[in-house]
């Protein structure tokens, strides 16, 4: 299916992209929002990343790997270098604190358990996207391995640092620090 | 298996991400390690929590209805820009002679016009207008990027433009869907005071916010949209009525709003031969929001419940042509 669309497209055939885009857009706009925060920021990346993917589509070798896994991977790149960009990242937590008792702000959304946000939010950006890809896309380590370009072994011990220092924040809400390890 | 190795490996396991042989390994060492038993529970529940926040977060989360158009938009552009717009930087990455003598000349003419205004007065004036006409065309779009499913516009491209300009101008645009409507209206700020209001926020910015409004919006768009503000007996795509506050009234006419003052309360109406022939929207209890950005008043309007207004006007962002 796909790579008639983007054969399509690779002939110029404007319909194709408009379908692939329809087929994609959710992946992207979601995969940005959970990772940046803002409905804003999700809108432009949607843009930047079909932009460049209609740019790029000639180059486009499937041999090379899944259209999902290249489109994963812009995506996912984009909004690393968007944080990166901008310097200042607005925490979720500061927006929240900075509209807390006037105007929500689409970050705002992004509340449904703020002990879950505020452990994300602490998360460093390759943390977040690690943990988005494993746990919203249900991707399997070999894919995310593929999408980020990292060893297996570093999507294995990115997701144990990211759940470890996550389960401890939750912790921390409630009860105290994780339990030391004594040997059995 | 000792606890530090069994413990390293319970997320992948969680994940289903082990070799069986690993798989029996740790199930063995769980079966008599209370304190992995409940390590593992513990991430467990986390791993569970984790994933559930993100779904929630997300089920709401779609492109806005005009992402397609406005990525059509900026494919055109990009297409016409290669056609005609060449790199400024050569190969090396610096200016051509050709392009320095140019930029040169360029500068020169602006020193010289600069010396002869300053010796001649007459010219000053024609010179205030044609700078004025300059800081007009440097204005900046301001775009809808999220409105509620089936919104579709009435009149407008869901971009309007904010920046500093010498004479008031009014930009609009209107969308709706069966029931809703939102009117989004950019005006240039002559620097009165935001109306009386509820203090509020829109992204970060201050902002007035106005509640249980009614009256009615006409669905034709104005003759000029991006010309002088229409005069006072054109209530095109204009809120009319009274402008009620929760807990205080205050009289339309100081709300902001931009209300015909011989039409407050009344009737829609239309100057001239160029009535609407579509149905004006009437409403109730609809809010309003009043907030400047980058030299424009920028208004709000619309019968969505709060929350969703609020997202719509958080959502209205600078668009930037790269």
């Amino acid at each position: 299916m796909d790579l008639v669309l983007i054969r399509r497209c690779q002939a110029g055939d404007e319909e194709a992209f408009g379908l692939l885009f329809e087929k994609y857009k959710n992946l992207v706009y979601r995969t940005t929002y959970l990772t940046l925060g803002t409905h804003a920021d999700a809108e432009d990346i949607l843009q930047e990343v079909f932009l460049q993917v209609h740019r790029s589509l000639d180059g486009y070798d499937p041999a090379r790997g899944a259209f999902s896994t290249w489109i994963y991977r812009i995506t996912v790149n984009r909004c690393l270098n968007w944080r990166r960009s901008r310097r200042r990242v607005e925490s979720l937590e500061d927006v929240a604190d900075e509209e807390a008792g006037s105007i929500r702000s689409p970050a705002d959304c992004y509340e449904t358990d703020d002990s879950v946000r505020r452990a994300l939010d602490r998360l460093s950006s390759k943390l977040r996207v690690v943990v988005i890809l494993r746990h919203y896309w249900d991707l399997s380590y070999a894919e995310i391995a593929e999408i980020m370009d990292v060893p297996l072994g570093t999507v294995k011990s990115r997701l144990n640092l990211a759940l470890g220092q996550m389960r401890d924040d939750l912790e921390s809400d409630f009860a105290g620090p994780a339990e030391p390890v004594t040997e059995a | 298996m000792k606890c530090r190795e069994v413990r390293k490996a319970l997320i992948p396991y969680l994940d289903g991400e082990v070799w069986r042989s690993e798989r029996t390994l740790i199930d063995a060492h769980l079966a008599g390690c209370e304190s992995c038993e409940r390590e593992l529970s513990a991430l467990s529940s986390s791993r569970r929590r984790v994933a559930g926040s993100l779904r929630n977060a997300a089920a709401q989360a779609g492109p806005s209805p005009l992402a397609w158009s406005r990525l059509q938009e900026r494919l055109a552009a990009e297409a016409r820009g290669d056609q005609r717009r060449p790199s400024f930087r050569s190969r090396g990455g610096r200016l051509t002679k050709l392009r320095w003598r140019i930029a040169l000349g360029i500068a020169g003419a602006v020193v010289l016009a600069a010396a002869v205004i300053s010796v001649v007065p007459s010219s000053r004036a024609a010179a205030g207008d044609f700078l004025a006409g300059l800081i007009w065309h440097h204005f900046t779009p301001l775009t809808l990027s999220y409105l509620p499913e089936g919104f579709e516009s009435a009149y407008g491209t869901g971009t309007v433009a904010v920046g500093a300009k010498p004479e008031v101008r009014t930009e609009q645009c209107l969308y709706r869907d069966g029931k809703s409507f939102v009117l989004v209206k950019t005006v240039s700020d002559t620097g009165e005071p935001l109306p009386k209001g509820q203090a509020a926020k829109v992204s970060g910015l201050p902002a007035v916010l106005i509640t249980g409004l009614s009256g009615s919006v006409d669905v034709t768009p104005p003759e000029d949209n991006a010309g002088p503000a229409p005069s006072t007996s054109t209530t095109y795509g204009q809120a009319q009525g009274s402008a009620v506050l929760e807990g205080s009234a205050v009289p339309a006419a100081e709300s902001g709003m931009s209300v015909s003052a011989g039409t407050v309360g009344g009737p829609s109406t239309v100057s001239g031969s160029d009535a609407p022939s579509m149905a004006p929207i009437t409403y109730t209890n609809a809010n309003d929001l009043t907030w400047i950005v980058d030299g424009s008043r920028v208004e709000m309007l619309s019968n969505l419940p709060l929350d969703e207004l609020l997202k719509v006007a958080a959502g209205l962002v600078l668009s930037h042509d790269d």
